[in-house]
This record gives structure tokens, sequence and C-alpha cells, in this order.
């Protein structure tokens, strides 16, 4: 029977909430949408830290993993652009020994160390095959072309040269070149230039699983420590050093070998001798080369038949070998820093430094992109080498990251990515050209080394100091994590204490495109910009940490404003229904049962959000194919009913304060103690309003307080980020991720506030009710009483503005423990935020207080009429709504985009410190770059006198007016207007108008920029430094131009108007669009 | 039972900015069982206030309410909110519905979680009925008129059969007419069940009608007069 009661209890008590909930449609509504925001926050909670910990991490330790967490490299290894902690694609291959054997022993030898393997590279050798044979009878002088035509991705680049040959008795001296000719077996070779390194088999399989990584056959075996490396006499002097070697199965040049036979027109079979003489005579080569020819054959090779060829032979285990001779040791192309064109997209760019040949040396060329250095001047300092093929590997099956699109370029199997970008006139390439390597071992491009020989043998060749690099894996180490980063960083303090070698971190590594302008050589044109994915070293770790911070801060946020939100909400619930209380106990309710009346309507709604918050998650998980853990879900749930239980443990104790008495008394005399000033200004009566309901305003105050100080701690951690967070592949990703995230988060947080604030002041109102229509029957006007409401709220917010800011800066100091002063003013700025966000929450409260009768007051009590509490609930809750719909868009479209964010990249990139300098046109062949030595002259040419001078030096291009710039694609036009529009009249004495027509025509087909005239790009320049803003314009033509954005093909022709004094002796017209690499200066006066 | 209620030397003083103000002064005073009282007086002489110690809604500064012997004002909450549920029923000048329950539930809002031998629902359709509401049970206080709201306010102090019912200017709020309805059934309650009615009137008209007059300023009883019994 009791328990049956109980239940009968329990059932009312429900049906008695439930009830009081559904009568009251409006402030159902607030609660619901109050509701919907906690369990949006809760769930986005959860799904922010499942994107967040298992994406960032995920992208950090799998996509981008190297297969190394150390690098150790020769001490002058250091590369220029290692600055900025940027290494070039395949920087390894750059690198031509410098470690020593013994070293590599000392680096085993330490502790920790699970995998050291060393890459010796070795150099440059010939992977060539005998293709063809040339089957020709007839006696008679033959010339062979020779074109070999390379794709290098952007176009062809032909290598010709020719030879001439004879066929029949004659034979000439040995060296029989001062005939024009030269001794020719008939045999057509063509193959491939290849980095050769050496490794140690058992480390590098150990590394990279190359073991696993060798084809399947009889032929094809992985290197062994048993492989034999002979030493064979050729000649006297002459030494073969025989290596195995085992062979790439890929081949990434792209080539044609054409051999062209052409029979010389000269009689040749009845008297060769006579003949051969004759043309010697005559000059040789020079002679012959002036002869008519026929053709009579031809042959054509391409370097993947030439590779395939090399495959089979070698696994049908045939002698391809040969001897040759390896001429060129591995060189690194050496940058420059320089300006980028595009800073924002790419902050990093680099020149190729292009290496001059010494006058004196052998090579046929002048100019390379990289320093060109081989093991002698002739060949008897080359070393000789006899390959012996022990098998063939495919570096696809290496166990290294191979994704093509967020390779990070430090493994050594594969030539790194490069796409051409941008054409000389920084003109972007559309779409972006992949570029291929040359066949030739001094292109900018670093290749991978591809065939792979041991130590031992690289010792042999090499001599003294054969290793480029150790790649060191430590053990222990498989996350990224603070613990293994100092693990990294012990274990590399130890290998540069003991071999005096340097070592990078490259854990935590990420992709950074950076540019590379590829100067013009010779007769070669300036390509123009190459994108590359450098390694930028160590950002990863720094993203890692400053995300985890930033996450925990979001979290905390979200929890925290949620719990002051439902406590406040709970209190001024309380007091809207303390009436409503008083009535129950006066009619023989205990006290308890108010408590636990609020505590279960409290039960209700943290259910209810606990469901809604699982639903969201739920379909967030379906959409999106999200992962989650049991536990996070009962998290979540707990969470949801804990908000609002603990948020009721005030309510529920200040519930039982209530005295019944209040159903009689009217009105309320609640006075402060003392008055600690006069009430003199409306100001001074807001702060008193807000200082004599202080229990409530404190709530209003740490529900905007709270956000306030999350948002200013986020902004400085964004801040902290910029410089990591924008600038690589993975900063973007993860910027893209969470970005968005944090701000959507930050903006629930403070609509909270609002909402919270706005209930409170609301409260406030009401119970002032008597006291405002007072103050309207004595005359007061609605604007000084809506004043007066706006007041309360502002000061609230500055307020929690002001505790915010101290909380905020507590976090940063306690975190970083420094005090933001670079970005204090930038900070304190954010005081705004939460002033805006009280007064925000006034306004429906202020109009309240407005529509509030004189009469009102003399009926006393404080019941909200009706009708304003109706308007007040609609208004609320169709913000609230809008609110929630927003943010459920807002996070739905979040996720998905994190799946892209690879490829789309944020529009506002940060400015972050990149690189800066002069680019160079072509080399010219007397080797001068005759811009950078001007650039040298004026390096510290004083400013101020010679502004425009300056001006013009630094310009682009620079024009007299009138003139007409024809670039490719652009045609830029400026001209001085007489007619001045009429409509203006000079503001100041003694100054004139100028009219100047700027004109521009862009041939592109498509694309987009900004470009704006009328907005400073263009403006003028006297020379005294002032700069001139136009203070008219007209558009005279707009095609595929939006004011703002340039979508050519496009014309835009505007008058730009400017007010200049007469007196003004010189005057340019700069304009400095993104349209152009660098300022047009068009010369007026 | 039935039991007599009085104060002995009740005194409220109510705290406000460092002033403090008597709204009742030594108060002495006994209301026999049954008694239809009715308590006049000025604005702020004390009569709401003194209405508001004897139904324990308050406590006095000094002083005791007695209710029998025995002084209640020393009470735990939760033993005055038993002890107004068993023997005080109020009714007040502004009604004091519960907005949102109907009028079934607000009369039955008293008995919520209470132990009692009679069927809830029952009695309270069977006091409606009293008042003449039987049809408007399921409806919103903000569908009824303010005469309807004073009577279903009686009939929910009537729903536990209080041995006293207090009234806060029961019919202030009405028009004369109604105000007469209400007053009526008070009258007719007192008299046909015994029930004893304390009444705060601005009206001298009704407190002439009730048989005990106490008259109040500045915080005393002026005056305590019994008068005839208004047939």
């Amino acid at each position: 029977m009791e328990k049956l009661l109980e239940i009968q209890g329990a059932r009312s008590m429900l049906r008695f909430i439930w009830n009081s909930w559904w009568r009251n449609k409006e402030r159902f509504l607030l609660l619901i949408v109050g509701a919907l925001i906690v369990s949006i926050g809760l769930s986005y909670l959860v799904g922010i830290t499942q994107a967040n910990k298992a994406t960032v991490v995920d992208e950090l330790q799998k996509r981008w993993k190297s297969s190394y967490h150390i690098v150790v490299r020769p001490p002058d290894a250091r590369s220029v652009t290692e600055e900025k902690k940027l290494l070039e694609p395949n920087y390894l291959s750059g690198i031509a020994g410098g470690i020593s054997l013994e070293q590599y022993e000392q680096v085993k030898a330490i502790s920790d160390i699970d995998i050291a393997a060393p890459i010796a590279m070795m150099g440059y050798i010939q992977n060539s095959t005998q293709l063809g044979q040339i089957d020709i009878t007839e006696p008679g002088v033959y010339r062979m072309n020779i074109k070999e035509a390379t794709d290098n991705g952007v176009d062809t680049v032909v290598d010709n040269g020719s030879i001439y040959f004879t066929v029949g008795t004659w034979e000439g001296p040995s060296d029989s070149s001062a005939y024009g000719v030269t001794r020719f077996d008939g045999k057509l070779h063509y193959g491939t230039d290849i980095l050769l390194a050496g490794v140690d088999p058992d480390a590098e399989a150990k590394l990279v699983g190359i073991d696993e990584a060798i084809v399947k056959g009889s032929n094809s075996k992985y290197l062994s420590k048993k492989d034999n490396i002979e030493t064979i006499e050729v000649m006297e002097d002459i030494e073969d050093t025989k290596i195995p070697v085992i062979l790439s199965n890929q081949e990434f040049v792209d080539g044609t070998m054409t051999y062209t036979i052409e029979k010389v027109d000269i009689p040749f079979a009845e008297n060769p001798d006579s003949t051969m003489e004759m043309v010697k005579e005559n000059g040789g080569k020079s002679y012959l080369d002036e002869q008519p020819k026929t053709q009579v054959d031809q042959y054509k090779f391409t370097t993947s038949e030439t590779h395939k060829k090399i495959i089979e032979q070698i696994s049908n285990g045939g002698d391809i070998g040969g001897s040759q001779w390896m001429r060129f040791k591995p060189s690194p192309v050496e940058y420059r820093e320089v300006s980028s064109p595009y800073g924002e997209r790419w902050p990093f760019s680099y020149e190729v430094e292009p290496y001059t040949v010494p006058s004196d040396s052998t090579l046929a060329i002048d100019y390379a992109y990289r320093q060109i250095t081989s093991f002698g001047e002739d060949s008897s300092s080359w070393p000789r080498l006899q390959l012996d093929f022990k098998g063939i590997f495919d570096p696809r099956q290496l166990n290294i990251s191979k994704d093509p699109l967020t390779e990070l370029p430090m493994e050594t199997y594969f030539p790194s990515k490069a796409n051409w970008v941008l054409d000389k006139d920084e003109n972007p390439i559309n779409p972006p050209q992949q570029m291929k390597p040359l066949n030739n071992p001094y292109g900018f491009l670093t290749k991978p080394p591809l065939i792979l020989t041991n130590i031992e043998a690289a010792a042999k060749i090499i001599g003294d100091k054969p290793i480029s690099a150790i790649r060191v894996k430590v053990k222990d180490v498989e996350e990224l994590t603070e613990e293994s980063e100092q693990t990294l960083q012990d274990v590399a303090k130890k290998i540069e204490e003991k071999t005096g070698l340097i070592t990078d971190i490259t854990l935590g590594s990420s992709p950074q495109p950076a540019l590379t302008h590829i100067p013009g050589l010779e007769e070669k044109e300036n390509l123009g910009w190459v994108e590359q994915p450098w390694i930028k070293l160590g950002s990863s770790m720094t993203i890692f940490k400053e995300s985890k911070i930033g996450m925990s801060g979001v979290i905390a946020s979200v929890i925290a404003v949620a719990i002051v939100y439902v406590f406040s909400t709970n209190i001024i619930m309380m007091y809207a229904r303390k009436k409503e209380f008083a009535v129950l106990l006066s009619i023989g309710w205990r006290p308890n049962q108010l408590t636990k009346l609020l505590f279960i309507e409290a039960t209700m709604i943290g259910v209810f959000v606990s469901i809604i918050s699982w639903l969201i998650l739920g379909s967030i998980y379906v959409t999106n194919e999200f992962e989650t853990s049991v536990w996070r879900l009962i998290l979540i749930g707990i969470f949801g009913l804990s908000i609002y239980v603990l948020g009721t443990l005030i309510p529920g104790f200040l519930v039982r304060k209530i005295s019944p008495y209040e159903t009689i008394k009217t009105g309320e005399i609640s006075n402060l103690k003392r008055h600690l000033f006069k009430t003199k200004s409306i100001f001074s009566m807001g702060l008193k309003n807000l200082l004599i309901m202080w229990k409530r305003s404190i709530l209003s105050v740490i529900a905007i307080a709270l956000p306030t100080s999350l948002l200013i701690f986020f902004l400085f951690v964004t801040f902290q980020l910029k410089g990591t967070m924008f600038t690589t592949w993975l900063g973007e990703f993860v910027a893209m991720e969470v970005g968005p995230m944090h701000y959507v988060a930050m903006g629930v947080a403070i609509a909270i506030a609002i909402l919270t604030t706005a209930e409170i002041i609301w409260q406030n109102v009401a119970e002032r009710q008597t006291e405002l229509a007072a103050l309207k029957a004595f005359g007061w006007h609605n604007r000084t009483i809506r004043t007066l409401v706006l007041i309360e709220g502002g000061l609230s917010g500055l307020l929690a503005g002001l505790i915010g800011l101290g909380i905020a800066f507590g976090i940063i100091f306690g975190m970083y423990g420094k005090f933001p002063t670079d970005e204090l003013l930038f900070l304190l700025g954010t005081i705004l935020i939460p002033i805006v966000t009280g007064i925000v929450g006034a306004i429906l409260p202020a109009r309240k207080a407005v529509i509030i009768q004189p009469y009102q007051g003399l009926t006393g009590g404080f019941t909200n009429s009706k009708r304003t509490e109706k308007s007040f609930r609609y208004v609320f809750g169709t913000v609230g709504i809008c609110l929630f719909l927003g943010i459920v868009t807002l996070l739905m479209q979040a996720i998905p985009d994190t799946k892209e964010s690879n490829v789309t990249r944020p529009e506002n990139i940060q400015s972050i410190e990149g690189t800066s300098g002069e680019v160079q046109e072509t080399i010219e062949v007397d080797g001068k770059s005759n811009k950078s030595e001007k650039k040298m002259d004026k390096g510290t040419e004083e400013e101020g006198e010679n502004i425009i001078d300056n001006k013009i030096e630094n310009a682009w291009r620079v024009l007299n007016i009138g003139d007409t710039l024809e670039e490719k694609f652009k045609t830029f036009t400026y001209k001085l207007v007489t007619e001045n529009p009429e409509n203006i009249k000079p503001k100041q004495a003694n100054a004139e108008f100028i009219t100047i027509s700027a004109e521009l025509i862009d041939r592109h087909e498509s694309g987009s920029t900004v470009y704006q005239p009328q907005k400073g790009d263009i403006y003028l320049l006297d020379g005294n430094g002032i700069k001139y803003n136009r203070i008219d314009y007209e558009i005279v033509v707009a095609e595929n131009w939006s004011k703002i954005h340039l979508n050519p093909p496009a014309k835009v022709k505007t008058l730009l108007t400017f007010e200049v004094p007469e007196n003004v002796k010189q005057l340019v017209m700069i304009e400095n669009s993104k349209l152009t690499a660098g300022d047009i200066v068009v010369k007026i006066k | 039972m039935v039991h007599t209620m009085g104060c002995t030397g009740v005194s409220k003083i109510f705290q406000g900015d460092g002033i403090s103000t008597y709204a009742l002064e030594d108060i002495n005073v006994k209301f026999d069982e049954g008694e239809f009282v009715a308590i006049v007086g000025p604005s702020g002489s004390g009569k709401s206030t003194l209405l508001s110690l004897i139904g324990t809604l308050d406590l006095p500064s000094s002083g005791e309410i007695m209710y029998g012997n025995e002084p209640i004002n020393n009470r735990r909450p939760k033993q005055l909110a038993d002890f107004r549920f068993e023997n005080i029923g109020f009714i007040f000048q502004q009604f004091h519905l519960l907005p949102t329950l109907t009028t079934l539930e607000n009369v039955m809002a008293p008995l919520f979680s209470r132990k009692v031998s009679y069927n809830k629902k029952e009695r309270a359709e069977s006091l409606l009925k009293d008042v003449g509401l039987e049809d408007k049970l399921h409806s919103l206080p903000s569908q009824l008129s303010g005469g309807q709201q004073q009577r279903v306010a009686i009939a929910r102090a009537l729903v536990h059969e209080p041995s006293w019912l207090l009234a806060d200017e029961p019919t202030g709020n009405l028009d004369t007419h109604t105000g007469e309805i209400i007053f009526e059934k008070l009258s007719s309650l007192n008299k046909e069940k015994g029930c004893g009615v304390i009444f705060v009137t601005h009206d001298p008209d009704l407190a002439a009608r009730a048989n005990r007059i106490v008259e109040m300023k500045n915080g005393k009883i002026t005056r305590d007069s019994r008068g005839e019994v208004h047939a």
C-alpha cells in the first residue's frame, strides 16, 4: 500500500510537472531551446574531441609518418632553407657522403636506438642497355643524328647531337676526329642517369621492409652479407669494382631517343682513303655538315622500353653490366630565399641558384641547376664499376608512406612531386602541370636513388666517409606525444655528443608546399614557379600540442557555460515562480517537496538533453561514418544529466528559503544596507540596480565572463599557432577542421551567455515594474528607461569582460608562462564582445521596460502582463530556434568539410614569416644577373628623398603616362584624361585634379583575382613621398569584373580622379594590384 | 479537532535600511473555535501581517502564536507546512491559483503526496460542486472569471477540511455582486461546517456582518468587538 501510494505520488508529480510545462508553452519552448543548445554543446564536445583527437593524431601518425625518427647528417649538410625549418624534398639525395663507418658504428651502439640505417649516395651511373644494331653494309660516310627528347611535364627538352662514321674498308687512326668521324660499332644504347646508393641491407630491410619488396623471380634476390665485392684489373692501372646491386623497377624519366642514320652524299666506295683525306683537308666535321645527305634508317627507343628490357635481362639472368664510369657525385641544389609572388598561398619561396660551370671544365654546358661535382677532371679518376645485378625491387611495395596526395617526401625511393604552378609572369598555370625529372644529374628535381648496393661497396668506391645520412628509429617511440619527443631529443643529443654529426628530429614533420623559382638557363626560358611539397620539421608536434590545449579549453568552456546557463536559468525560473512556490507552501506543501520538484524537473530535462545529444551524435556518425566508443556515449549521458542536476543544487537549496508570506506581501522592499554612492545619473542608477540584485548580477557576469575568457584565450592560442598552423598542409588541415568548430563552440557559449543575461535582466525588469512605472509616471522618457536597462546589460558585460580578461591572462600565464604583451592591444579590444553581449541581452528586457504603462505601477505586484510575456517568449523562441538550426547546419557542414580539407584550403591564411628576396630572370651567358647586381648597389639607399626613384627601381614595370604595357596575357593602358568630373571641387587651395584612365585587358581563359583600382590598388605618389588616394572614380568598362573580383577573360576601364597640389614636381602613379608581380610605376611628372 | 488560535505578545519588526519598523506591536488576541472574525483597519495597520502570522505564513519577531495551548511558531518549516495542511485553509485577494493547473488539479494541489483516508478526486469534485463549478472541472484559471477563480480557491482551501479559513481581502479583487456571493459562501461554511473564519477586509459593510470585529491601527489592536450575528 505504501509503495502503491509512492508510485501514485511519483506519477502525479510527473504529471504535475508535465502539465506545468506544457500549459506554459512559451516558457516550455525556452526550456527546450536551452536544452537543445546544451545538447548540441555536448554532442559537439564529443564530436569534436573525436574528430580532433582521432583525425589530427591519426594524420600525424599514419599518413605523414616517416619511416625514421631522427636523421643524422654530416655537419656541413645544412641548407639555407633550414633556417625556416624546411628541408627540400628528397634532401638526402643531395648529400655526397661525409659520415664514416666508425661514426655509423658509434651511432648504432647508442642504447635506445632500434634501427640505424645508413645511406650513402654514391654517384650517377648510366643504367643503359643495347637496344639495337645498325645494319648497314653499303660503304660510305654516314651521319648518325642522336636526338633525345625528354618530357619534363611542361614541355619537351630536346638534346641534339650527331656523329659521323664510315662503313667500308677505310681504317683511320684510332683518333679519327681530324677526319670528322668517330669509330662506331653500330650498337645503339639507351638508358638513364640514375643515382647509386649504398645501404646496410639488414638495417634497410628493418627500416622500410625492402627485403619484402624484391620482385619475385629466380634471379631476383635481396642484397646479402655474402655478396662479394671484387676488384678486377682490366688493364694496367685500370681497375673495375664489381659490386652487388639491386635495381628499382620504376623509371621516372620520360624520354625518347631517336637515332637517324643518313648517308653523306660523297663518293666513298671507290677510293675511301682519298675521300677521307679530302674531308680532312676541307675541315673534317664542318665539311661533312655541309654536304647533302640522304636518310637511310631510323631507330626510336623510349626510356620505358629500355627500362623494361633491362629488367627482363636481369630477370633472365643475363649479364648486362659491362663496365662503366661513375663520373658525377650527388650534389644539392643551392636555394636562395625570395619573396613569394603569392605570399598568402605559399609563404615560402626559394629560387634555384644556378651553378656556373668553371670555364676550364671539359663539360659541354656553362650552367646547371645544381653544382656539378665529378669524381675528377678526366676518366682516370672516375670510379669504374661493374654492376652485378642481384635483384629487382619494387619501391611501391616498401613500407613507407606513399599516399600520393600527402606524401611526405622524406623517403628516398620516389622522386618528389613538383607542379608547375606559375609561369614567368606569375600567371597561374591552370591546371598545374606535374614536372618529371630530366635525364641528367643536374636538373633541379632531386632524384631518388634507384640502384642500391651495400655500404661496404660504397666504402670501397667512395673511400673514407661514404655515408650521406643515417636514418634512426628509436625504440618505444610509436606515438606523437610529449614523452616521445623528449626521448628523441635525448637520443639526438647523445648522437651529436658522440659523433659530432648533426641531428634533426623528423618525427612529426609535415609536408609544406613551397614555391621554387626556376630561372632560365642560357637559351632556355625562365620557367616560372614550381610547387613542391617540402618537409617542415617538427610542425606537427607543435600543432599537436597547441590543438590539445585549444581543445581542452573549448571543452571546458562549453561545459562551464552550459552549467552556468542551467544554473542561472534555474535560479531565474525559481525567482519567477517564487509566488507560485509560496502559494504551494501556504496550502500545506512541505519545503522539501519543492526541492524534490526542482530536481525531478532537472532530471527530466537532463534525460531529454542526453537523448537529444545521442540523437545528434547518432546522425553525425551515420552521415559521416565516425567511430565512437561506448564510454563516450555513457559520458554524454552523465554530462547531460549532471549539468542539469548540478545546476539545480543551489536553486534547490534556495527554494527552501522561500517564505509562504510572499503570497500576502505586495511589492518587494529590498534595499542596500547603505548607499555606496549617490544616485545622480542614469549610469549610477543602472549600477545601483545591478548592485541591489547583486547575487543574480554575479550570475549573469559569470555567464558572460566564462565564454569571454575562453574566447580570449582561444584567440591567443590561434595567434600562437599562426606560425605553424597555416603554413603546412597539416596545419591547414587542422585549421580547417578545428578552427570553425572552435568558433562555433565559442559562438554557442556566447549565445547562451546572451540568453542568460537576457533572462536575468528580464526578471530584474519584471520585478522592478512598479518602480519603472513610477519613473514613467514622473515623466521619464521611454528612451531614458531603455538606456537605463541597456546600461545595466552593458555594465554586466563590462564587468564580465574585465573578469574574463583576468581569467584569460591567468590561463595564458599558467600555460605559456608569459604575459601576452604582443597581442595585448588586440586582446584588450575583445572586451567589446562581452559588453555587446550584455547589451544585446538587455535589448528585449529594455523593450519590456519601455512598454510598461504608468498605471501598471499603481496596482502593485509584478506579474508580467500576458501580452508582453507572450511577445517576449515568442521573440526568444524564434531567436533560439534560429540559433539552434544555424548551429546544427554549421555542425553538419563542419564535419564533412574536414574530410576534404586536404584539397580545399582556407581562403584567409594568416600572414606568417615567409621568405623574401628578389628573383632573377634568365641567367645570361656572360654570367651576369643584371637584376641582382642592381639590387646590391641600392640596398642601403636613403629613404624619403628618392622615394619615387626607389619605387621605380623596385618596380615590376615602369611606364610613361600614355604608354601601353603589353604582357603575355594582360594589357595595361594608362592615359591622362583632360576632363575632370564636374561635380567635385578641390578641397585644398592650389590643388588640381588629375584624372587617369586605367584600362586592363586580361586574356586568360579562367581564374579569379582581386582587382580593385578604385580601392587603393592604384594611387599617386609625389617626390616627397606623399601618397594620394583617388577622391572620385567612374567605371567605364567592366566586363567580367565585379568591382572586386576579376574573372578573365575580362576588361576593366576606370577613370580615377586624384587631388594633387599644383606645385608638385615629381608625380608617379603606382598600380599595386594582385595581378602583377610587383608595382607598375607610371611616370606622370 | 477544533482548537482556539491566538497570539501572545506578538510583535513583527521589518528591518530596512537601518530603520526598524514595527508592523505589529505586542499583539494579544485569541480566537475561539468556529468564530467568524473580521480584521479591519487602514492600509499599513498590520492586518494582513497579523493574518499571515496566525496562518504561520510568517514568523513573529517576538511573542508566540498559540494553537490550542501550544505555541507553534518554534516548529520546523516542515512541521509548519504539515500544520497548515491539517488546520488552515487560505484564501487570497489575488486568488493565487496555479495558472498551469486545471480547476480540479488546483483543488487537489494541497493533497499532493499526502496520504489521506478519502478519495482525493471525489473530494475535490464534490467541493467544486458545492461552489457551483461542476462544469468547470477541467478549465484553466485563465479561462475563469474572478469570482469563479475565488470559488476554486475556496474549494482548494477546504479540501482537507481545515478548522480555520484565513482570507486576505477575499472580495477585494471582485465586484460587489461577486463579492457578495463569495462572502455568502464563507458565511455558510462557518455556519454549516463550524469552520472558523478570519478575514481581512477594507469593507466596513462586510466587516459588520462578522460576529467579531478586530480593528487595527499602527500595528496595534485598537478595538475588539463582538457584534451581533448577522442573520
